[in-house]
């Protein structure tokens, strides 16, 4: 199906009439997306950022930014969030979280936000297994199994992490804000798709040293239920058949919960022993 | 709440489940929410998918496929239908 994509020239979110009907809310409590329906389909409001009209039978997209809204935040908003929205309405398999490429072999980082997902996926690069994403995983059903796809060779990281995986210096990124690292030599990107081996879903933090145990089918069903994007959340038909979707990827790829203490000295170990248990699948 | 042999056990109609790894996961598609039943109550939430069942018919079935004392298995279906109602799973 083709897709046309537009943007708008910029312009104040003004409120929308009627409350929405889904809402994504971050670990602090902070509104990261809200959905509404209108007459030609969606819309989905980034406050602050960007919105996005989807029209019903998800052929065009129309991204009308807030003032001074920079491309590449509307890039990664697209990319990360309303692509894999539109997949999983279409029928596709779209998840939150990162994918790395340990020698042809893909490993997929899952978790809630501020788990680490992105840094891990760079400290992987940097100890040259190439990333193939770092927020938003897709994955297409092959002969040869489910597919990592490549997406957007840009790791966006706040700026402690951005220090550690460029090198830099602490003081060369502002720490409240996340850097947009491009892909390159030190991080590199993969651009061929590769079979998923491994799901990991990062824990806590809790553990003392890096730590990997499996998970039960249906603990890892109810665990990516919540890494899942879902444009309409009233569609009972879509709602059902992702929930199948992730039920087969759950049957047929291990799921297992990797903790490690969340220091920048450890992850060079948390890498090894992903090399080490990935080897062994 | 007690719950009499003769009281008729329905399935909510916008709960989906799956079967994974020997335990059964529900989705409740207007809550949005999920729960995990055991052999057992995988059992009774197949048994569920085909009508409405009594109390007495679910322990019966599940009497005749797990092995433990009827009045275990009573109590234990009791408890598991009053929190599948209590979630709106069942009623």
């Amino acid at each position: 199906m083709s897709r046309e994509f537009s943007l708008a020239a910029e312009c104040e979110q003004v409120s929308v009439s009627g409350a929405p009907y889904d809402r994504w809310v971050t670990p602090d409590g902070d509104i990261a997306a809200e959905f509404y329906r209108e007459d030609s389909g969606f819309l989905v409001r980034f406050p602050g950022n960007a919105d996005f009209h989807i029209s019903k039978k998800l052929t065009q997209i129309v991204c009308i930014p807030a003032p001074g809204i920079a491309q590449t935040v509307i890039d990664t908003l697209f990319a990360n969030s309303v692509t894999p929205l539109i997949g999983n309405h279409a029928g596709g398999l779209n998840l939150h979280g990162s994918a790395v490429d340990f020698g042809g072999v893909g490993a997929a980082f899952v978790g809630t936000s501020r788990r680490g997902k992105t840094t891990l996926a760079g400290a992987c690069a940097r100890a040259g297994h190439p990333f193939l994403s770092e927020d938003s995983i897709a994955l297409d059903l092959s002969d040869q199994g489910f597919l990592l796809q490549p997406v957007r060779p840009v790791l966006r990281v706040f700026g402690d992490s951005a220090a550690y995986l460029t090198g830099a210096d602490c003081d060369t990124f502002d720490g409240q804000q996340k850097a947009a690292l491009d892909a390159g030599e030190a991080l590199p990107f993969a651009t061929r798709p590769v079979v998923l081996r491994a799901i990991y879903v990062l824990g806590p933090g809790d553990a003392e040293m890096p730590k990997i145990t499996r998970l039960g089918a249906s603990q890892a069903l109810t665990e990516i239920m919540r890494h899942a994007f879902v444009l309409d959340v009233e569609d009972k038909a879509r709602l059902s058949a992702h929930f199948f979707r992730l039920s087969n990827l759950v049957q047929a790829v291990p799921f297992l919960m990797l903790d490690y203490p969340r220091r920048f000295s450890v992850l060079p170990a948390v890498v090894n022993l992903l090399a080490e248990d990935l080897l062994g699948r | 709440m007690t719950i009499s042999e003769n009281e008729i056990v329905t399935r909510n109609e916008n709960v989906v489940a799956r079967e994974v790894g020997g335990e059964t996961v529900l989705l409740d598609l207007e809550a949005g929410t999920y729960f995990g039943l055991n052999a057992v109550g995988g059992a009774i939430w197949t048994a569920l998918e085909d009508g409405p069942r009594t109390l007495a018919d679910l322990c019966s079935l599940v009497a005749s496929t797990f092995d433990a004392p009827d009045d275990v298995i009573e109590s234990d279906i009791k408890a598991l239908i009053s929190d599948l109602q209590a979630n709106g799973l069942v009623a």
